[in-house]
């Protein structure tokens, strides 16, 4: 028998969100460990915002990241919110809905078109598929702005957003600046028919014998919408806890390999659940909530309500920014500005739980705060940490099923691989390196 | 009558960190000036979908603050039309800066009639910093170049 080692690096993995490093070690045929290494040091946002005041996390969060703001500012609000009782409704409500319209739409596009198609294209960046689809990567180009525009009429700047606190907003939107968006939302969704009709011809990988197959995927679910800010968190395992108990459950743990806490339910690392959140989540808990506009637009395009290719969530995040771009529509078409733009929110001794759906995932917070209004306990817990169990169980069941790709392919592969899961570990790593130890 | 090309200028930064902002104030300056056919926009975030913010028929400039290289304030013109950026291969999201979107406008089809990148070198870019002095003079002295431009297009227009 031969043993034969193969290092094989991919210095600087683009097209994430973030940089990190990834090492598989094959012997003798068996893919003995994968590791998906992060190794930046902690950013420690949950320790400045102990000892700093309650109202403070909606726009200290939001600078965790620069391409789901909305999703921490949503979080934390709603958990703080829920310690004082406050449950904002009515025109408050819709224009959060409207928010994360913006986001999802900004966010999902940017993936599937610059960081996820090269991929499926065989190129290596969305500037190549520009030359070869100029029209189409147009539209795409005013996808992302209308998303962005979103977030600057109601978010008051298309990053990091200003203008939202607890309780609801600083300032309203009239109805005649949220009506200047209406153009551009109409474009919008022929922009996002014809994006969604274009990766619909993708040839599609699979992982066969997958295990993550019979992973329990986790999202949040609402009782009429498809989800955002509110709902109970399920799963298809049967899983149906509201936020708090949700987040009672999840137990973080270390790897030696990681400085992101890796996340299971129900117990630590070897007695917990490995679980997912993001888009096969979403669609899989909730697609049954989706207009039927959309939903035709799936069943044309040949997608089930239960997808569990990880290469196809691309399409799911397609329909995601179809529905999110007739949620806007129909939110600014019956919108009337509230009496106030926010309640009052006042400092109550507790414990507050929030989670939101970020573009790739669940995000959950939890806040400890005294009398005073000071916090004296955070905990952020974002989708991509929750994600890595599932993305190295992926990555290993690939590689297992692929072992006859050159290195060169496997590699790249292997980051299409991440890349399915749209991991946002800005916060937390440098860059990808890939390796992988041969030994037959 | 002859009608001048609109003239737009682009400003590109974060207004809060220190001289980041120099795009940005730039072009608040020049809103000020309320100048004629000139229109100023402000990307404080993600410039990928810049090249939807011009037409073909349109003159623009960008303003962005360049990296500390020792000379705080100096100013770099490069005409984009006739130079290639630096190829900024594989995107992600930490790389999409002004040469990635112009590359792309150019992938596109998209170059408007004049396309010039101005940058500032700047000195400090920490969180809640103001402009340095010598990019402050340096941001002074774009605007009355833009300024000036505009007013000889104009000039030249009336000429004619």
């Amino acid at each position: 028998m031969t043993h034969k080692t193969l290092n094989l690096h991919v210095p600087t993995l683009t097209r994430v969100e973030g940089e990190g490093a990834m090492h598989v070690t094959v012997e003798d045929g068996e893919v003995t460990d994968v590791k998906l290494e992060i190794y930046e040091p902690p950013r420690m946002f949950e320790a400045f915002l102990r000892g700093r005041g309650y109202a403070e996390p909606v726009d200290i969060t939001a600078r965790i990241c620069g391409i789901c703001p909305v999703a921490y500012q949503m979080s934390a609000a709603h958990a703080i919110e829920s310690i004082a009782g406050v449950h904002p409704g009515g025109a408050i409500r819709e224009l959060r809905r409207l928010l994360y319209c913006g986001e999802w739409i900004e966010s999902h596009v940017l993936h599937m078109a610059f960081l996820h198609a090269p991929d499926f294209v065989g190129v290596d960046s969305g500037i190549e598929i520009a030359q070869l689809h100029p029209e189409l990567m147009t539209e795409v180009l005013h996808l992302k702005k209308t998303g962005n525009r979103i977030m600057e009429v109601v978010g008051g700047r298309p990053i990091h957003p200003v203008n939202v606190r607890l309780g609801g907003f600083y300032r309203a939107p009239t109805r005649a600046e949220l009506e200047t968006l209406s153009p551009d939302l109409e474009r919008a969704h022929a922009g996002a028919l014809a994006l969604l009709k274009w990766v619909a011809t993708f040839d599609y990988p699979s992982i066969p014998n997958r295990l993550a197959d019979n992973t329990e995927y986790v999202s949040l679910r609402h009782e009429s919408e498809y989800p955002f800010n509110e709902g109970r968190m399920v799963s298809n395992l049967g899983l149906d806890l509201d936020v708090a108990t949700f987040g009672e459950q999840i137990r973080e743990y270390h790897v030696a390999h990681s400085t992101a806490l890796h996340a299971t339910l129900g117990g630590d690392n070897g007695t917990g659940r490995r679980y997912q959140t993001g888009p096969l989540a979403r669609w899989m808990n909730s697609a049954d909530l989706v207009p039927s506009s959309v939903r035709a637009v799936a069943d044309e395009l040949g997608v089930a309500e239960v997808e569990t290719n990880p290469f196809r969530s691309i399409l799911i995040r397609g329909l995601e920014v179809l529905w999110a771009i007739e949620e806007a529509q129909r939110i600014i078409a019956t919108y009337r500005p509230p009496a106030r733009p926010a309640l009052e929110v006042p400092a109550v001794a507790g414990i507050g739980h929030g989670c939101t759906e970020a573009p790739r995932g669940t995000l959950y917070h939890r806040y400890e705060i005294d009398a005073s209004g000071t916090i004296t306990d955070a905990v952020i817990i974002p989708p991509t940490s929750q994600n890595q169990d599932a993305i190295e169980t992926d990555l290993r069941d690939f590689v297992a099923s692929h072992l006859d790709l050159d290195d060169h392919t496997l590699g790249h592969r292997c980051e299409q691989v991440i890349r399915n899961y749209d991991p946002c570990i800005s916060c937390a790593t440098h860059f990808l390196r890939f390796s992988i130890d041969r030994r037959d | 009558m002859v009608t001048a090309s609109r003239l737009v200028v682009i400003g590109v930064g974060n207004r809060d960190r220190g001289d980041d902002a120099v795009g940005p104030i730039v072009c608040d300056r020049l809103s000020e000036l309320n100048l004629p056919g000139v229109e100023t926009i402000v990307f404080e975030g993600s410039v990928l979908d810049l090249p939807i913010h011009w037409s073909a028929s349109d003159r623009v400039v960008i303003v962005d603050a360049a990296e500390p290289a020792g000379e705080p304030g100096r100013i770099s013109t490069v005409d984009a039309l006739s130079t290639r950026l630096v190829a900024p291969g594989p995107l992600s999201t930490h790389t999409i800066d002004v040469s990635a979107a112009v590359e792309l406008a150019r992938a596109l089809d998209r170059l408007p009639t004049e396309l010039s990148i101005i940058g500032i070198e700047g000195a400090e870019f920490e969180f809640g910093a103001a402009l340095t002095p010598a990019v402050q003079g340096a941001a002074n002295q774009v605007t009355t170049i833009v300024g000036q431009r505009r007013s000889r297009d104009a000039e030249r227009i009336i000429e004619l």
